[in-house]
């Protein structure tokens, strides 16, 4: 059985794309771009977009369109202080589900040994 | 104002990518969806796929997903149509069908004089029930098409053909009512007044429609900005 990756990604993206709009205000190809650097490298925009809007309506982003360099008006994100708050809460649950996975699984290692 | 910049950037899209944008507006009429969120997620995905196209990328593969897949993820968190929405759409559909009727039935009298209806002094003479047959053959008709517009995916064609047979169906049926069972009255009437009835009442249900949808999205919007401004104020305290 094939292990769907999907799910754990969604909720763990949504974290990092709320650092990055925090490090500066940027545009969703730039967002994918800085992603795929990090080397989440499977992901396209269509992973991308509905994660934006989800984050835009529930308050967590501000979207502001402005001219682009490439034809039509660009959706240019900052953080609101309700995306603070919910990045902070993502990377201390990030920080305390890392260290539980990291020890369950030496422990598996352990008992395999 | 959406609508104008979506139809100019649209205008530059290749084929394919409008192929795939048109796919995408499809199956998002059909999750009855609020119309302004709408507007703004489609104009959305047409700057995307022009940038795409621009990068040389076609918009399918930018996506990276089965367009249903997607609009599946995007609708997740959108707000739908209330019910006030939805009555005012319903209704602005089935003035557009009724007001439709008289205009139709007139033009099919230029051209067929031999129906049933007579035209003098500006006013068309119509027996109730030939107007009444025609109403009951259009009201079922509209209504399917109101329902299947918002169930169907990727299937207008679909929808189309059914239309014809149902219309059709009904009307033979309603055709065969024996003309004895109804009333043999002649009406006179205007159908520059009809027009002007029918088109005034569906401006309002559309304006009406329009303000209710743009008071749904952004009351979201203002309640998040007051949510906003009043943490601000408490964390300067």
């Amino acid at each position: 059985m094939i292990y769907d990756k999907s799910q754990m990604m969604r909720g763990t993206l949504e974290g990092c794309i709320l650092k990055i709009i925090r490090m500066r205000e940027t545009y969703g190809y730039e967002i994918l771009v800085l992603l795929r650097e990090c080397g989440f490298s499977d992901i396209s925009e269509g992973t991308i977009y509905p994660l934006l809007l989800r984050l835009e309506k529930q308050g967590s982003i501000q979207a502001e369109l402005r001219p682009s360099p490439l034809g039509p008006r660009r959706k240019y994100y900052t953080i609101t202080p309700s995306g603070e708050r919910y990045l902070r809460a993502f990377e201390e649950c990030w920080a305390q589900l890392t260290h539980a996975v990291g020890r369950a699984m030496q422990v598996g290692e352990e008992d395999a040994q | 104002m959406k609508r104008r910049e979506q139809r100019t950037v649209r205008a530059g899209l290749s084929a394919d990518n409008r192929r795939v944008l048109r796919r995408i507006e499809r199956f998002l009429d059909s999750y009855s969806l609020n119309e302004v969120t709408q507007e703004e997620i489609v104009t959305d995905l047409t700057g995307m796929a022009l940038e795409c196209q621009q990068r040389g990328q076609p918009f399918s593969e930018a996506m990276g997903m089965d367009e249903a897949v997607f609009c599946q993820e995007l609708v997740a968190s959108c707000p739908r149509e209330t019910r006030t929405e939805r009555a005012l759409a319903a209704l602005r559909w089935m003035t557009a069908w009724i007001g439709c009727i008289l205009p139709v039935m007139f033009l099919l009298e230029c051209v067929f004089p031999w129906m049933s209806g007579d035209i003098a002094d500006g006013l068309y003479y119509v027996p109730l029930s030939f107007l009444c047959k025609y109403l009951a053959a259009v009201l079922p008709v509209a209504a399917g098409m109101y329902i299947f517009k918002r169930l169907t995916y990727c299937s207008r064609s679909l929808v189309w053909t059914l239309f014809a047979v149902v219309f059709l169906f009904v009307f033979i049926t309603v055709s065969e009512v024996s003309a004895r069972l109804m009333s043999t009255v002649i009406l006179p009437l205007s159908v520059w007044l009809w027009l002007w009835l029918f088109g005034g009442a569906f401006a309002f249900f559309h304006i009406a429609k329009r303000c209710v949808a743009l008071t749904v999205a952004y009351r979201q919007k203002r309640k998040l900005l007051k949510g906003q401004e009043r943490t601000e104020e408490n964390e300067s305290f």
